[in-house]
């Protein structure tokens, strides 16, 4: 599904994030990125979201070279990647389900199967009861859920989420990482970035390990 | 298609809601713009108001050549001659010294002037009506016939069509010229706000594209605001204009009879106002657009 054929990835000003990743993710695999801070695993994210482009090498998203992807093919390369961020992004002009509304509006669902789909997606991280709530009067924890159902209303095939559990506790974090695991098992493709290793719940999902830029193991 | 609709319907939707939900900006913004409008919009109504009492003046560039009493009737044929073959003339009227007197005593009311004269003081004359209102024309034909032998005079109102002409000419030139700088007002107003919302929506701008929404559908609800926009300025502006005639007409009614005219102001018709309220939110599109191109996708 995810193919890195050695990509590098220097930022303006001279920082190599990335150098040489040669990297193969299947299809339905739930992989966990580790490393210490600018190791370079939110780069790798990006990369892969088109958010940023590679200095040198290639990168293939479903059989799709888009390391020079035109700008007008960007928007439904993402509509098939749910992105959680660690800072969550979400929208504070406006309450709990039209933040989940917005990708099914870009994709132009009618109102009402939006609306459904929107409640569904709130029911799963658990945050249905919240519908009409503003983002503000959410916790850390329930924004991390928000964004989290924002990413899965549309049942991308590909879900990124970089240190989703960066900024909590760790019972929230048993939580997010269980709300993960089970949108893998419907068949997803998921990608989980942490520094923290205690994040990472035992079991036999792919770990890849990044260090100083390069894949550690 | 359907996808295509539900896009334009919901950024249409969304543009309205914008407009409603802050009601005290969206008064001031569309009143600045419609007085911004009005102003030519309202010199352009005076202005055809006027050029229609230019067209319905009873003289129509018209020319008198008067011929003198001891014309020879050589002379008169000649002259006959001369004025048919005259260039865009639309009609000539011999007016013989009889008829004259007779249309003057009528004219006068005292239908007994003929009789008090002992002498018929009126000369022959050709009244010559030109094709067009055009001063050049009449200055060349003053000039073929009051050369001729038998021709007295020859006096035409060429100097005031002229006057007219030049004034309708300056107004329509003066109200080109405003137009064009308070369009240019109208598409910097309008831009300036969409510059301002997008600077306030950008978090928003910043998800939506995150999430594959494609610059158009970005764009998308800025220029509807922006047309929309507009289109409500030139409403206002047509309503303003229409207050401005309905409130000067008694006035200038009292005006114009005392001069003897039947000026009237006339209220704009239907397609003007359509006309401006279009080519308004045309303005307010433009500047939605220019505001993207200089913000958006820089």
């Amino acid at each position: 599904m995810i193919r890195f054929e050695q990509v590098s990835k220097r930022y303006p000003g001279g920082h190599d994030a990335l150098h040489e990743v040669t990297l193969h993710i299947e299809s339905g695999e739930l992989v966990f990125l580790t490393g210490h801070s600018g190791a370079g695993k939110s780069t790798l994210l990006k990369l892969i979201s088109a958010i940023e482009r590679p200095t040198s090498g290639n990168i293939w998203v479903n059989e799709q070279n888009i390391s020079r992807i035109r700008r007008s093919a960007l928007p439904f390369l993402r509509r098939n990647i749910g992105l959680v961020f660690q800072d969550h992004k979400l929208l504070f002009d406006r309450n709990v389900i039209h933040n989940v509304l917005l990708p099914l509006d870009i994709a132009g669902f009618r109102r009402h199967d939006a609306f459904s789909r929107a409640r569904a997606a709130l029911d799963k991280v658990g945050l249905l009861d919240r519908e009409k709530s503003m983002p503000v009067a959410l916790s850390g924890g329930e924004q991390q859920r928000l964004c989290i159902a924002r990413a899965i209303v549309s049942r991308p095939p590909l879900l990124l989420a970089d240190e989703p559990t960066g900024n909590l506790d760790s019972g929230y974090t048993a939580d997010i990482m269980r709300i993960f695991s089970e949108f893998h098992r419907t068949g997803t493709t998921v990608i989980i970035s942490s520094h923290d290793p205690s994040a990472v719940p035992a079991g036999r999902q792919r770990i890849v390990r990044l260090d100083h830029g390069s894949l550690a193991s | 298609m359907k996808i295509w609709l539900a896009h334009h319907r919901h950024a249409f939707v969304s543009s309205l809601h914008r407009l409603a939900t802050a009601p005290f900006a969206t008064f001031f913004t569309l009143v600045s713009l419609g007085i911004t409008l009005s102003l030519p919009a309202g010199l352009a109504a005076g202005l055809a108001s006027l050029q229609q009492l230019a067209d319905r003046l009873p003289a129509q560039g018209t020319l008198t050549v008067y011929i003198r009493t001891d014309a020879s009737s050589d002379d008169r044929a000649a002259l006959d001659r001369r004025v048919h073959a005259l260039p865009g003339l639309a009609s000539a009227r011999f007016i013989s010294r009889n008829d004259a007197l007779h249309e003057l005593s009528q004219h006068l009311g005292l239908p007994d002037l003929s009789a008090e004269l002992p002498d018929n003081p009126l000369p022959d004359a050709w009244q010559l009506t030109p094709t067009r209102i055009d001063p050049a024309l009449n200055r060349e034909w003053s000039e073929r016939l009051s050369h001729l032998a038998g021709v007295d005079l020859v006096l035409g109102d060429q100097v005031w069509v002229s006057r007219l002409n030049a004034l309708v000419a300056l107004g329509d030139r003066l109200t080109t010229f405003l137009a064009m700088l308070l369009a240019a007002g109208l598409v910097t107003i309008s831009g300036n706000i969409i510059r301002l919302q997008i600077l306030t929506r950008l978090p928003e701008i910043e998800v939506s594209q995150l999430i594959g929404a494609t610059d158009r559908f970005i764009q998308r609800p800025f220029l509807y605001f922006g047309a929309l926009q507009g289109l409500l300025s030139g409403v206002l502006a047509w309503g303003i204009v229409c207050i401005a005639i309905w409130l000067a007409t008694p006035e200038l009614g009292e005006l114009a009879r005392l001069y003897g005219s039947a000026f009237v102001l006339g209220y704009p018709t239907a397609s003007a106002g359509l006309t401006l309220t279009a080519v308004a939110a045309a303005l307010g599109w433009l500047g939605a657009w220019l505001a993207l191109r200089y913000t958006l996708l820089r």
